[in-house]
């Protein structure tokens, strides 16, 4: 059942190329809010999302975006916005320019208005009249993001958005796609590199080898990954004490001494969390630091690749 | 839009270096024309064959398909290659607009460079004189021939990215020699309608075509509508992948 607030719906699509299968029966959908697809390359990322902007069509499935399907449907630009990962941009043309030829385009009422909000959202005013020939790769980047975003879209999608950016173009971007997921923009933007995912997308889509490998909270993924023992840091007033007390519990795998750590394996993560005040309390220890130590985005992906 | 989608494709097409190539060619015949006229001995009457022959080899067979080739093949190939078109497509625009608009700018781009070197052939070699009416058939065939060959050429890049090297071989090989062999491949050949068109507006005997002016007509009609419908239904399945 799909909910009414799905604005992309993917249902069971693949997308081969000769004998080459790039997407593997997928399926999902996607509300507003910020969703990072995720993946090794060559895990079929930049099919998916051209599937999504209509740019591929899929082999097999269906994909629906606002409503109607993506395929052959130029109209649905009227709500989307993409941002392709080429770096390649009409090298005579400033941002602004750019920009403002996007909204034009759309056909805007307003066209000079819509291109310097667009310009101004990605900070991009002191250059905005220079030929983006002579741009830098994340200035190229923040220029293609603000044509895409002229018309302000209700769905945005990404392919590799903070590819050449530098850190604090990086921060400005993911601070700007922020307030568009809270103003209810559905954002789905791709990335090979873990932290910015983290860091900006509320959900994962995790491909690998063309199949969804995961998707959701990655925190939740990886709490519902039970064949993969978690591991917890603990710091408290005697380790050696509250070791000795967890090593008799029958979800604790592993206990592991360090210089000032206790690092604990556990095979149930609930069990775990609900027992260790007990055991701190009955070994008569403080407990300093209690804090799970693989469920960064980093482990749930090498766990979800590596199996 | 229809006016931001041209002014972005003409400034595609002749801010580049493209543009400066196909103007020198077009110089060729007009520099032949004037050896011919200040070199030759022409004699007092103007010489119609001379005219003809000049514009059939240098202008018909040489300047306009080339200079058509590159300006439809580029039109949308060049951004197909470059990745460029994804952003024309990623807005709610109508695929056969944008197949038109790319006919129509490098139609254009083609006729402002070979138009004028057809007319001063004509003129120079003619010394003035043109009882025949060979300067307008020359004029009016070439800028039929701008919009057919480049109307082609524009449809022939949304079906292959190989649309240069296939376009010169239709030229050099298919027009150049089999039409001459075969004369049914008459009717699949631009050139001849080209000819058609000038014979039909010339009075000049030198000036002979496999095709009736009518024939001609009617030929390029259906050549510029056929490539229109088959742009624009590559164009609205076109797909990303090694292309862009």
């Amino acid at each position: 059942m799909v909910s009414e607030a799905a604005k992309v719906e993917v249902q069971n699509v693949s997308r081969w190329y000769g004998d080459v299968v790039a997407v593997n029966d997928i399926s999902f959908t996607l509300e507003p809010g910020i969703t990072g697809l995720l993946g090794p390359n060559g895990a079929g990322k930049s099919t998916m999302l051209h599937m999504i902007s209509g740019f591929l069509r899929p082999s097999v499935g269906v994909i629906s975006v606002l409503g109607a399907t993506s395929w052959r449907n130029p109209e649905m630009f009227r709500s989307v916005g993409l941002v392709p990962e080429r770096e390649s941009v009409y090298p005579f043309l400033g941002a602004r320019a750019f920009a403002e030829a996007s909204a034009r385009l759309h056909g805007l009422p307003d066209p000079e208005d819509a291109a310097g909000r667009a310009i101004a959202r990605v900070e991009l005013e002191d250059a905005q009249d220079r030929p983006m020939g002579g741009y830098s790769k994340g200035m190229r980047q923040r220029a293609k993001i603000a044509a895409a975003l002229v018309h302000d879209p209700e769905v945005l999608v990404l392919d590799e958005p903070f590819n050449g950016t530098d850190p604090r173009q990086r921060l400005q971007l993911m601070e700007m796609l922020r307030r568009m997921a809270s103003e209810g923009c559905t954002v789905l933007f791709s990335s090979h590199i873990l932290e910015e995912v983290e860091r900006l997308a509320e959900n994962v889509l995790v491909i690998v080898n063309g199949r969804l490998a995961a998707s959701g909270d990655f925190r939740q993924i990886r709490r519902l990954m039970t064949d993969r023992p978690h591991t917890f840091e603990l710091r408290t007033s005697d380790n050696r004490a509250l070791a000795a007390a967890l090593v008799g519990l029958p979800h604790v795998s592993a206990v592991e001494l360090t210089d000032s750590r206790l690092d604990v394996r556990t095979t149930d993560f609930g069990a775990f969390t609900a027992a260790i005040a007990g055991a701190v309390r009955d070994s008569g220890v403080t407990l300093q630091q209690l804090r799970p130590a693989d469920e960064s985005l980093e482990s749930v992906f090498s766990y979800l690749v590596g199996s | 839009m229809t006016l931001t989608l041209l002014s972005l494709t003409a400034h595609q097409l002749l801010g580049r270096r493209r543009a400066i190539l196909i103007a020198l060619l077009a110089l060729i015949p007009v520099g032949v024309a004037l050896l011919i006229r200040f070199a030759g001995d022409l004699g007092s009457e103007p010489q119609y064959g001379t005219a003809a022959d000049t514009i059939g080899g240098f202008v018909f067979l040489l300047l306009l398909p080339i200079g058509a080739l590159v300006f439809g093949t580029s039109a949308l190939g060049s951004e197909v290659e470059d990745g460029t078109v994804v952003y024309l497509l990623a807005h709610p625009i109508a695929r056969w607009r944008v197949v038109v608009v790319k006919a129509v700018v490098a139609s254009g781009a083609t006729m402002l460079l070979t138009a004028p070197a057809s007319l001063l052939t004509a003129v120079i070699i003619l010394g003035g004189f043109d009882e025949e009416s060979l300067w307008w058939a020359a004029t009016v065939a070439t800028l039929v021939g701008s919009i057919v060959y480049s109307t082609l050429f524009v449809g022939l890049s949304t079906v292959t990215s190989r649309a240069l090297i296939i376009g010169l071989i239709y030229v050099f090989v298919w027009e150049a020699f089999i039409t001459n062999l075969f004369s049914g491949t008459r009717w699949v050949s631009v050139r001849e309608y080209v000819e058609g068109t000038a014979d039909a507006l010339t009075t000049a005997a030198p000036v002979t075509a496999k095709l009736e002016g009518q024939e001609a007509a009617i030929a390029s009609v259906v050549v510029v509508a056929a490539s229109l419908v088959v742009g624009t239904w590559f164009l609205t399945r076109f797909e990303i992948g090694e292309r862009a």
